[in-house]
């Protein structure tokens, strides 16, 4: 709001783009219409996701989904202990994050491997430092 | 058919014709890396780094009708540096040009004594040596017996202007106060001449979107992207 109780809007030139947004929505536009034969990417499809805001919760939704439920509780731990509140990355040999969290090794490498995979730690990093 | 987008992973070499939205950045650091022994590139955490040097800078500098220098690219700190850095070191050039076994390269064991001879088989110079992620070296060296000594080295290394070598330093910016490691043997130099990436501007971001789908023969439907980067812009 401003000093008058007006909304601010939001100045647009000043808009800035996070490349991994970017590359979270775009890569699912293109998942959707890349079969499309006019070889366009449309608002139709855009809109019906939910629009950026949309597209970005239904990939961490997805990545998510592919941890089991016991896989879930121990991935949410590992991640307290690699980055910490402010978004700061925190290394640990596995061996000793698995004692910290008092788990099996092997336990905690294939979860780690997931989270890996997905480039969610790096994601996760990266949101929590804006 | 081939992906327009790489999703979380960085763009690499490999993916130079693909990556877009950043030539103004490649064009800046590349001035930069050509013109001081030291460059520090710093940025948040996913702007865009490692793509920035795999993908643009690194096929540049690289680029037969341009400098056409050899360029090695290093991210691994999980041991110690002094000795997996200088491995990388051989293992490229051993495998780029002909190198003279005579001067025993391999067996030298110091940074600095191995850029010095390594430099006179490199065809064109200076050799460039771009040191990505390095907040990682902090996170995993920082207590570590490899600490001192690979700084050291890494000092004396950059201090030698007889020795034909161009160093970049790229990290997180929330870890710029660590290089004060640095500090008592670079008191001046290591903040000279640093570059900081930032977000894509909307008018980067349009090419980012659309020049990899384009390629494809794809188009985005009329209006969609003005929609897209603004939504994209307002996102936190």
């Amino acid at each position: 709001m401003d000093r008058f109780g007006k909304a601010a809007e939001v100045v647009e030139t000043h808009l800035v783009v996070e490349p991994p947004n970017l590359q979270i929505v775009c890569m699912q536009l293109w998942e959707i219409d890349k079969n499309n034969p006019q070889h366009q990417l449309t608002r139709a499809a855009y809109e019906s996701q939910g629009r950026a805001r949309g597209l970005l919760k239904n990939y961490f939704r997805k990545q998510i989904d592919q941890f089991s439920t016991t896989e879930k509780p121990l991935a949410s731990a590992a991640v307290n202990y690699l980055v910490n509140k402010h978004g700061t990355k925190m290394a640990y040999p596995v061996g000793d994050l698995a004692k910290l969290l008092r788990v099996n090794v092997a336990a905690l490498t294939k979860t780690l491997d997931k989270l890996e995979q997905a480039r969610v730690l790096h994601f996760i990093m990266s949101q929590l430092q804006h | 058919m081939k992906e327009p987008y790489k999703g979380l992973r960085p763009y690499e070499e490999a993916d130079q014709d693909n990556f877009f939205g950043r030539e103004v950045e490649k064009q800046i650091l590349v001035d930069k890396i050509l013109t001081n022994k030291l460059t520090l590139l710093f940025a948040a955490s996913g702007v865009g780094k490692s793509s920035l040097l795999q993908a643009a800078v690194m096929p540049e500098l690289k680029r037969p009708d341009r400098e056409n220098l050899t360029v090695v690219y290093y991210n691994d700190w999980v041991e110690d540096p002094r000795v997996t850095l200088r491995n990388t070191l051989f293992k490229l050039l051993t495998a780029t040009q002909p190198v003279s076994t005579s001067e025993n390269l391999a067996e030298i064991t110091t940074l600095p004594e191995f850029l010095r001879v390594a430099t006179r088989f490199i065809p064109n110079q200076p050799l460039v040596i771009i040191l990505d992620q390095f907040e990682e070296f902090f996170n995993y060296q920082r207590y570590s017996q490899y600490f001192l000594p690979f700084i050291q080295q890494l000092t004396q290394a950059i201090l030698d202007h007889h020795t034909a070598t161009v160093f970049v330093i790229a990290m997180r910016e929330n870890f710029a106060l660590e290089l004060n490691a640095f500090k008592p043997e670079l008191p001046t130099l290591l903040f000279e001449n640093f570059y900081r990436l930032e977000r894509l501007t909307i008018d980067n971001a349009k090419p980012a979107i659309v020049t990899p789908v384009t390629r494809l023969g794809f188009r985005y439907e009329d209006g969609l992207l003005e929609t897209l980067v603004k939504d994209l812009g307002q996102q936190e």
